[in-house]
C-alpha cells in the first residue's frame, strides 16, 4: 500500500547523510536525532522511488542533478519551526534598554541581523516591537534577515502565516499588523517592508559580507545544531561583523562558554546577551 | 544539595542537583555501591546547566567505576551547556546520552510538546505512561487556544487507546485548525469509529493535503466492500488532487474492487505524476498481472513513469519475469537500469543472473555498478574472486559494497578483507568494515577495534566502535 510511513534509516546510512549535511551546512545530527532525519526525508525518498537511504545517498553522490538535490536536502533538514514574539525578553532588552542607551550617546542608525530567520517570524517580531515603541520615527533602523533554507526565505518574503505562528501573541498585535483572510494571516506592508531577506549559509564567510557591520545579531536556537568547531567559526564571524558594543543574542540554552571568551556576558535578568 | 534517587528493577536513576559539585559524584558512587544488583545507572542532568572543568574528571571517574562493576552508565537530559563541555573535552563519544521524560513534570512536558523536534517523542511518552496527572493536562490542552497542544492531546488519546474521549475527538472534526482536524481523523480511524465515516468522506476534498490524506487513510481503515465503489467516483474528477487522493485511498483499501478500478483508471489517466502514483499503487496488490502492467509501463516515454515502474518491480515477487527485467539492466536511463539490477538481486538466486551482471559491469555507470555489487551479494552465488578485485577500486562506494557482498558469501575472506579495510583511506569503508566485524565476531575483534580507535580520526567510526566496545 502507498502510505506516508517513515522509512527507517540504518546506522551507516545515518552516518553518511549526517556527514553530507555537516559538510554543506555545518549542522551536526547526532544519532539520537536519527528519527528527525527519517521524518523529514521519507517523503522525498518516496517521491524519488527510493526504498532506502542508501539509494538516496548514491543519488546525491552520482546523479547528474545532484547539486539540485543537495539544495532540496538542505531545505528539508534546516527547517526550524518558530513563532512570533518567541523569547521576547531579548527583543525587549534590545529595544527598551540597549538602543535607548546607545541613542543617548548620539547613535542614530542601527542595524539588526536575524542570522537564522527561518520563515521570518523573528525579524518581523523585531520590526513590530520597534514600531510599537515608536522607534522608526526616531532612528534609522535596518533589519536584515538570512537563512540557509531558500524555501523558508520564500515564505518569509511572502509574509503569509497560519495560526500556529501566533502562539501566545496578544490579539491586539495580530489585529494591528495582520490581515486575516480565511485561515491566512497576511503581514501588513508597512512591517513587511522593514525587513530585507537574503539566503546565507553561516558556515560561509560570505554570509557576513552580505550584511556589513551590524549592531545586533539574533542567532537563536541554531548553534545547538553545530559542533564546537562550527560554533567557533560562526561566533568568530559574528564578532568580526559586530560594532564595538554590539550585542549577540543566542537561544536560552546556548552558551559561548569555552567557545569564544572575547564577548562579555551580560545577564539582564530575563535573559543573556553577549557584548563585543 | 544531595543527589536524588529512584530505583526501578535493575536501573538506578540519580538526579544531579543544579549546583552540582564533587561531593555529588562521590555521593552517586556511594549509592551505586548500595545496590549491588543494578545493571544500569542513569545520571540525570536535567537541572544542571553547566559543568565546571574539575567535575569532568569526576564524571570520567564514575564512568570508569561503572565499567569496573559491569554497570551501564547513561547520562540523561543533558543540557546544551554540559553537552558543549563534553564535546570540547572530546568526551561526547564516550558517554551514552539519552532523553528521559520521566524526570519531567506534566507542566514541563507540555512546554516540550511545543518544540517540534520533541513533540512526537513526548506524545509517545505520555501515551505510554498515561495517568490521572496527564488526564488533567489533556483537559488544559483542550481549553487552550494552541492548535499544537490540542493536536497533541488528540494523538495522546489515540496512542493510549483512551476510548472514553472519543466524543471529544469527534468534536475536533469541526476545529478551524487543519492540524487538529487531521489528528482527529486519524485517531477516529484508529478507534474504528464507523459512525464518522460519512463525515470523514467530506475531508477527501479538503484544501489541506495532509487532511485529505488522513481522510483517505482513515476511510481505508474503516472500509467495507462499499468503500472502493464510493471512492471510484473520485477517480473521474477533473480535480487532479482529488484523483491523487482517490488512488491513495484505493491503494490503502487494497481489495479486489480497488485493484480493478486502479487498473481501469490506468488506461485513461494522462497526468504523468498520477501515472507514477498508479505504478506504485498497483505494485502493492498481490496479483499475478501486476508484473505485466509494470513491464508495459516501462515502454512509456516519460522517465519518471519508467523509473517508478522499474523501482516497483523490486517490490513484487515476479520470479517468472527475470529475463524481461534483465533486459533493462543496460537501459539508457541510469535509474531504470539501477532499479532493474536491484530487482534481479531480489528475485534471482541463479548463477546465470550473477554471470550476466558480472558481464555488463564494465559497461555501465557508477551507480549501476554499485547496484550490481549489492545484487551479487543478494543473489548469493560465490563471486568473491570478482568482488575481491574491486576492493582496490578507486571509488569508496564500490569498495564498501564489495566488502559487504563478500561478507554475505565468504566469511573467512570477509574477516580478512574487513581487517585490511580498517586501514582504508575512506571512513565509509572503515565503517562498513567495523559493521562486518561486529556481525561476524571473529576471535579478538573487540581488541582489534580498541587498538584501531586509538588512531581513528572520523567521528562516526569512533562512535560506532564505542557503541560496540563500550569502553572509555
Amino acid at each position: 500500500m502507498i502510505t506516508s510511513a517513515t522509512i527507517k534509516m540504518k546506522d551507516e546510512e545515518f552516518a553518511e547523510l549526517a556527514d553530507i549535511i555537516y559538510k554543506n551546512a555545518g549542522i551536526t545530527f547526532t544519532i539520537n536525532k536519527k528519527y528527525l532525519l527519517e521524518n523529514r526525508l521519507s517523503k522525498r525518498l518516496n517521491e524519488l522511488n527510493f526504498a532506502s537511504y542508501k539509494d538516496y545517498i548514491y543519488f546525491l553522490k552520482y546523479d547528474i542533478k545532484r547539486r539540485d538535490e543537495l539544495k532540496i536536502l538542505m531545505n528539508l533538514v534546516t527547517i526550524n519551526e518558530t513563532y512570533f514574539l518567541r523569547e521576547r525578553a531579548q527583543m525587549d532588552h534590545m529595544i527598551k534598554k540597549v538602543i535607548p542607551e546607545m541613542a543617548s550617546k548620539g547613535k542614530r542608525s542601527f542595524k539588526i541581523w536575524s542570522a537564522a530567520c527561518s520563515s521570518g517570524e523573528e525579524p518581523y517580531s523585531i520590526a513590530i516591537l520597534l514600531n510599537e515603541e515608536g522607534m522608526y520615527g526616531k532612528y534609522n533602523i535596518e533589519i536584515y534577515a538570512t537563512d540557509i533554507n531558500t524555501e523558508v526565505i520564500g515564505i518569509a518574503e511572502r509574509g503569509v502565516y497560519r495560526s500556529v505562528s501566533f502562539r501566545g501573541v496578544p490579539p491586539s498585535i495580530i489585529d494591528k499588523y495582520f490581515t486575516k483572510t480565511g485561515l491566512d494571516f497576511t503581514l501588513k506592508p508597512e512591517i513587511k517592508s522593514k525587513v530585507k531577506f537574503f539566503h546565507a549559509n553561516l558556515m560561509e564567510s560570505l554570509a557576513a559580507s552580505k550584511i556589513g557591520v551590524t549592531d545586533f545579531i539574533f542567532c537563536r536556537n541554531v548553534l545547538i545544531y553545530f559542533d564546537v568547531e562550527a560554533k567557533k567559526k560562526v561566533v568568530d564571524m559574528f564578532y568580526k561583523t559586530l560594532n564595538l558594543g554590539g550585542h549577540l543574542y543566542l537561544g536560552h540554552s546556548e552558551t559561548l562558554s569555552k567557545i569564544d571568551d572575547r564577548y562579555k556576558m551580560v545577564n539582564f535578568g530575563t535573559g543573556i546577551a553577549y557584548v563585543k | 544539595m544531595d543527589v536524588l534517587l529512584d530505583k526501578e528493577k535493575k536501573v538506578l536513576s540519580i538526579k544531579m542537583p543544579q549546583d552540582i559539585d564533587v561531593k555529588d559524584f562521590k555521593s552517586a558512587k556511594e549509592q551505586i555501591d548500595k545496590y549491588p544488583d543494578i545493571s544500569e545507572v542513569k545520571l540525570d542532568f536535567k537541572d544542571v546547566p553547566y559543568l565546571q572543568s574539575k567535575l569532568i574528571a569526576e564524571l570520567i571517574g564514575i564512568k570508569k567505576y561503572s565499567i569496573s562493576k559491569d554497570i551501564k552508565l547513561t547520562l540523561t537530559n543533558v543540557q546544551e551547556g554540559v553537552q558543549q563541555i563534553l564535546e570540547i573535552s572530546d568526551l561526547l563519544d564516550h558517554f551514552t546520552i539519552k532523553r528521559d521524560f520521566g524526570s519531567y513534570s506534566p507542566h514541563e512536558l507540555s512546554y516540550l510538546l511545543l518544540d517540534p523536534e520533541m513533540n512526537e517523542a513526548v506524545i509517545e511518552y505520555i501515551a505510554s505512561n498515561f495517568n490521572e496527572n496527564y488526564a488533567e493536562l489533556l483537559e488544559q490542552f483542550f481549553v487552550s487556544d494552541d492548535p499544537v497542544l490540542i493536536e497533541s492531546a488528540i494523538l495522546i488519546i489515540g496512542k493510549s487507546h483512551n476510548y472514553g474521549y472519543v466524543d471529544r475527538v469527534k468534536d475536533c472534526l469541526d476545529s478551524p485548525y487543519p492540524n487538529v482536524v487531521r489528528s482527529a481523523i486519524l485517531v477516529l480511524g484508529w478507534f474504528g469509529e464507523d459512525s464518522c465515516k460519512n463525515k470523514i468522506y467530506e475531508f477527501l476534498k479538503d484544501e489541506h493535503i495532509d487532511v485529505a490524506e488522513a481522510a483517505a487513510a482513515t476511510i481505508a481503515l474503516l472500509s467495507d466492500e462499499n468503500d472502493s465503489i464510493a471512492i471510484k467516483e473520485y477517480l473521474s474528477s477533473s480535480d487532479e488532487r482529488l484523483r491523487k487522493i482517490a488512488i491513495q485511498a484505493l491503494s490503502l483499501i487494497n481489495d479486489d474492487f480497488a485493484y480493478k478500478f486502479l487498473v481501469e483508471h490506468l488506461k485513461v489517466e494522462n497526468n504523468e505524476t498520477l501515472r507514477v502514483q498508479l505504478a506504485k499503487a498497483i505494485s502493492y496488490f498481490n496479483k499475478p498481472e501486476v508484473s505485466d502492467i509494470l513491464l508495459d509501463m516501462l515502454k512509456e516515454d516519460s522517465l519518471k513513469i519508467r523509473e517508478a515502474a522499474a523501482s516497483s518491480l523490486i517490490r513484487i515477487k515476479a520470479t517468472d519475469r527475470v529475463d524481461q527485467i534483465m533486459a533493462l539492466v543496460e537501459d539508457k536511463d541510469v535509474w531504470v537500469a539501477y532499479f532493474a539490477v536491484k530487482a534481479i538481486g531480489a528475485l534471482c538466486k541463479e548463477k546465470r543472473c550473477s554471470d550476466q551482471l558480472e558481464k555488463i559491469y564494465s559497461k555501465v555507470d557508477t551507480q549501476v555498478r554499485i547496484a550490481i555489487i549489492e545484487s551479487l551479494g543478494n543473489i548469493g552465488q560465490d563471486v568473491s574472486e570478482f568482488l575481491f578485485q574491486l576492493l582496490e577500486d578507486p571509488n569508496e562506494d564500490i569498495r564498501k559494497e564489495a566488502l559487504n557482498s563478500i561478507s554475505r558469501m565468504n566469511k573467512d575472506l570477509a574477516i580478512e578483507s574487513a581487517n585490511n579495510a580498517l586501514k582504508d583511506s575512506s571512513w565509509v569503508v572503515r565503517f562498513k568494515a567495523i559493521e562486518i566485524l561486529e556481525e561476524l565476531k571473529p576471535d579478538g575483534f573487540k581488541d582489534t577495534l580498541k587498538n584501531h580507535v586509538k588512531t581513528e580520526t572520523n567521528r562516526y567510526v569512533k562512535e560506532k566502535i564505542f557503541s560496540i566496545v563500550g569502553e572509555l
